[in-house]
């Protein structure tokens, strides 16, 4: 598997660092590894892109699923450190519209409350 | 009154003007009465009668008065008459005093005071004024009288002061009004007429006799004579006295002493007539005759005077009888009226007190007046009308509350009746609803779930009803030589009638549909076995197409039916040419029309009922049939009729706009895809120096992407954003390949192709799958939805096409051919392919 999940806590809020490709392939294994956030109301979690190559529409529906139970559990989500490529994916989708981003982590966490 | 009121109304007000006529002269003080108050009223009357009386009382009171001033006056004028009379006495005396005898000096001084006061009394008569002056005078001349004057000249001078002292008498018993004095008249006679002059006769008989002088007999004589006349006189004035008084007991034996005495006097007169002159007891007869007759006129001076007093004190009692009698009756009235009064008063303020608490609401209230005047009858006439008033109030409150109680219960009782109805309507209705959602699910039941279709061509249909059941209905068949007939139709009319209705037209249509015969005998016949089953006499609109899918040729009937519009392969959008023949179920035995057409590739057919067209928005405007031609033009050619029409069912409802629907809404499309059949035709797009990059063959297992995405990023080393964007691409559309086109089979090959000239970048993908496009698979995603409402999928399509400048898909015969293009330049403005 060509992607990797590093989970750090900071100042209460769980940050996921993604490193490598996001694809339709290894969707599933990140979704297992994401899958106890926003369990519980109020959580805060940032996904940090920095080292993310490659991301595809099986991750983008990823992101937005974190987003909308985010959302409902009164969690706050963000994203952070889109290199280029990827940003420009989640502008033609649209989804730059829908998700919150910051350049970097600090300033995910200062933004997040 | 001119008016006619009814007759006792004109009787009463008759009555009442005779009341007017006879009182009118009394409107005036009827009038003061009423402005006055009524403690005013009796002040009024109070004064009125002071002053009644007073005026009654004055003239009494005032006669009173006169007459005690008279008895006073007459009092004073005995007074004076008796020292008119004493004096006269003492003058006589002195006359008859012999010359020689007594000083004649000093006895006439004495008389001097007297005299000269008497006759300065004040007369109110002339002949006491005259006589006053010849008393005077003669007296003058009496005094004058020396001792050389004989007896006869001194006889003759005091005789002219007695003369006018005798009518001094009279004129002061006539001052004094004694001789008016009806009940004394005679006495007064005889006090200042008779006795005086009795007196003087007594004494001129005497001394006449004595002085024995011829020229002096006739004075004896006719002395004698008054003398005598006195008598009977002096007896009548006694009696009078007596009677008038009789407490004067002495009167009478007075008077007969004096009487005896005259007598006496006279017969010694008479013994001596002849002689000479009379000797000293004549004058001594006379002397005691004279104080006789004094003494007769003292006592009768007392008498009357005691008499005169008794009146005035009967006077004065009557004076006070009177005052009394007036302050008794004055105080009586006033009792009365003050009694009167407090008493009317009492009872008006009674009655006013009474009438007061009873219009404040005391309706208890009652009058009590003891009284017998009229006002108990006001009282009793009030108390009962109180009485009834307060029952009748009684009655009405207890009809009132009993009313109500009624009310109550009926309002109680048909609020239970509503109630009751109300559950049973909402039960009803309940009840009905349930049976329309039946029905409706079993009319949806009726229309065609699965739309047959072929390589190249598609059918799709929606009915929309306008209620729970619509009339209108589609339906699709496939006939025994293999074409496809296609029908809608549209039943006057909406709801249950038209279900019902269309049930059994779709059952006729259909059957006849599927013997296969030309569509214009479908019609026909229908039309006669539709005509035998219409007990409610709707009619039904109907278009009938067969389709040969082979050839694309339709021939078809219309009876009454909107004619379908048709999308032309360049573009344009015309009506099929119809026949405009009558609708199904109006008459019998009619004929009907087949025409022919053709449907080519590319080319799209819509058949719809007035629903779509007569679909009006809130201000009445009808979204028309330019409208759906526009629509029509506007749909692209590669959209499948499923999209298609679920685009112009979005296109209607935005254009209606929440309004009510006013029809039921049906439309069905036939489309015929473009030459999908045909060999892959390349763009026409200027590609120089065409360099083949990458062949790989893949197999449709999703790790394996990520392998095929090495091998793009290797072949592309100096472009890594060309490489992203082909990578990206790639995984979408294979993903797509794997996951819908192949149903998930990881047994087949996908071929990549990647080459790049200096315009553009190309990437072929080729599989053996069934005809599969994934660009008109996939519905738009709508990119302004927000989290919450924006669905997961339906991106990777969308990413291809954003991506890649151009993207489409074919299938040729042996399984899809994806060719994508990407521009090369940075940043890309280059022309699009055609």
């Amino acid at each position: 598997m060509s992607v990797e999940l590093i989970r750090i806590d900071r100042q209460g809020v769980c940050i996921i660092a993604l490193k490598g490709r996001l694809d339709s392939a290894n969707v599933g294994d990140i979704e297992r590894g994401v899958s106890h956030l926003f369990m519980q109301p109020g959580d805060k979690a940032v996904v940090d892109l920095e080292r993310l190559d490659y991301i595809s529409s099986a991750g983008l529906r990823l992101m937005l699923m974190l987003a909308k139970r985010a959302q409902h559990t009164g969690g706050r989500f963000m994203l952070c450190a889109l290199a280029p490529p990827v940003r420009e994916v989640f502008e033609i989708s649209g989804f730059l519209k829908i998700l919150e981003t910051r350049p970097n982590t600090d300033a995910a966490l200062d933004s997040i409350g | 009154m001119n008016r006619g009121p009814s007759a006792p109304a004109r009787i009463e007000s008759a009555g009442r003007q005779a009341d007017r006529r006879s009182l009118s002269w009394l409107e005036p003080s009827v009038r003061l009465s009423g402005l006055l108050s009524f403690s005013r009223k009796y002040l009024l009357i109070g004064v009125v009668v002071v002053l009644a009386l007073g005026a009654l009382s004055f003239p009494l009171v005032q006669g009173l008065r006169h007459e005690l001033a008279v008895a006073e006056r007459e009092r004073l004028g005995l007074r004076a008459v008796l020292s008119a009379t004493e004096l006269l006495a003492d003058l006589v005396r002195q006359r008859d005093v012999p010359q020689g005898g007594q000083s004649a000096v000093s006895g006439p001084a004495a008389l001097d005071e007297r005299l000269l006061a008497l006759s300065q009394q004040p007369f109110t008569r002339r002949a006491g004024e005259t006589a006053a002056r010849q008393l005077t005078e003669a007296w003058q001349l009496a005094r004058g009288l020396g001792a050389a004057d004989s007896n006869p000249q001194r006889f003759a001078a005091y005789n002219a002061v007695v003369n006018p002292l005798l009518t001094l008498i009279q004129s002061s018993a006539q001052d004094h009004r004694l001789n008016v004095d009806p009940e004394l008249d005679a006495t007064v006679n005889a006090l200042t007429v008779r006795l005086p002059q009795v007196l003087d006769m007594l004494g001129k008989h005497s001394t006449a006799l004595a002085m024995g002088s011829a020229e002096l007999a006739p004075f004896a004589f006719s002395a004698q004579v008054v003398l005598t006349e006195a008598l009977p006189a002096l007896a009548e004035a006694t009696a009078q006295l007596r009677s008038v008084y009789p407490n004067a007991r002495n009167l009478e034996p007075l008077l007969q002493a004096l009487q005896t005495g005259i007598f006496a006097q006279l017969d010694a007169a008479d013994k001596i007539v002849d002689r000479q002159p009379a000797g000293p007891e004549l004058t001594a007869l006379a002397r005691a005759n004279q104080a006789r007759a004094l003494e007769l006129i003292r006592a009768k001076n007392l008498a009357a005077d005691e008499y005169l007093k008794g009146r005035i004190d009967g006077l004065i009692r009557s004076q006070w009888v009177v005052g009394l009698l007036l302050v008794v009756a004055l105080a009586a009235i006033a009792y009365l009226f003050a009694g009167i009064y407090v008493s009317t008063l009492r009872s008006l303020n009674r009655l006013s007190r009474g009438t007061a608490d009873f219009c404040a609401g005391r309706l208890d209230a009652r009058i009590r007046v003891e009284t017998r005047d009229e006002l108990v009858d006001v009282a009793r006439n009030f108390n009962t009308m109180a009485e009834e008033f307060e029952r009748l109030l009684g009655l009405i409150r207890e009809q009132n509350e009993s009313r109500e109680r009624e009310l109550s219960e009926q309002v109680r009782a048909r609020t239970a009746e509503l109630a009751e109805t109300n559950a049973q309507l909402s039960a009803a209705a309940h009840r009905v609803q349930e049976e329309l959602a039946l029905a409706r699910d079993m009319q949806r039941a009726l229309l065609p779930q699965e739309f047959p279709g072929g390589d190249d061509w598609q059918v799709y249909g929606v009915m929309r009803p306008a209620r729970e059941l619509g009339g209108d209905f589609y339906d699709m068949l496939t006939l025994p030589d293999g074409r496809t007939g296609v029908l809608v139709a549209d039943v006057s009319g909406k709801g249950v009638a038209a279900a019902f209705f269309m049930a059994v037209s779709r059952t006729v249509l259909l059957d006849l549909a599927a013997s296969g015969r030309p569509p214009a005998e479908v019609l026909a016949r229908a039309n006669d076995l539709l005509c035998q089953r219409n007990p409610m006499q709707l009619f039904i609109t109907v278009f009938y197409a067969i389709y040969d899918q082979a050839s694309g040729r339709i021939e078809y009937a219309s009876g009454g039916h909107p004619a379908p519009l048709v999308r032309r392969a360049d573009g344009r959008v015309v009506e099929l040419p119809s026949v405009f023949d009558v609708a199904l179920a109006v008459m019998p035995d009619l004929d009907y029309v087949t025409l022919h057409d053709r449907l080519g590739p590319g080319e799209a057919m819509l058949m719809y009922t007035d629903g779509v067209t007569e679909a009006f928005e809130p201000n009445g405007e009808a979204f028309g049939n330019q409208r759906l031609q526009d629509w029509l033009a506007r749909s692209r050619t590669d959209e499948d009729a499923q999209a298609m029409v679920g685009h112009l069912v979005a296109e209607v409802s935005a254009f209606v706009a929440g309004a009510e629907a006013s029809d039921d809404l049906t439309c069905l499309i036939l489309s015929r895809a473009r030459g999908e059949l045909a060999m892959p035709v390349p763009p026409s797009v200027p590609m120089t120096n065409k360099v083949l990059l990458l062949e790989y063959s893949l197999p449709t297992q999703l790790p394996e992407i990520e392998r095929l995405a090495d091998a793009v990023s290797a072949a592309l080393p100096d472009r890594p954003d060309l490489a992203f964007s082909a990578n990206l691409c790639l995984e979408e559309l294979i993903t797509n390949i794997i996951t819908h086109g192949l149903k998930g089979r990881s047994d087949c090959i996908i071929r990549v192709r990647m080459s790049i000239s200096v315009e553009w970048l190309e990437i072929i993908l080729k599989d053996d799958a069934p005809p599969f496009d994934p660009f008109r698979s996939a519905p738009e995603p709508d990119l302004d939805l927000d989290l919450a409402n924006r669905p997961i999928g339906g991106l990777g399509v969308h990413l291809v096409k954003a991506l890649m400048d151009d993207a489409r898909a074919y299938y040729d015969g042996s399984g899809n051919l994806i060719v994508l293009l990407k521009t090369v330049r940075q940043p890309a403005a280059a022309a699009r392919p055609a």
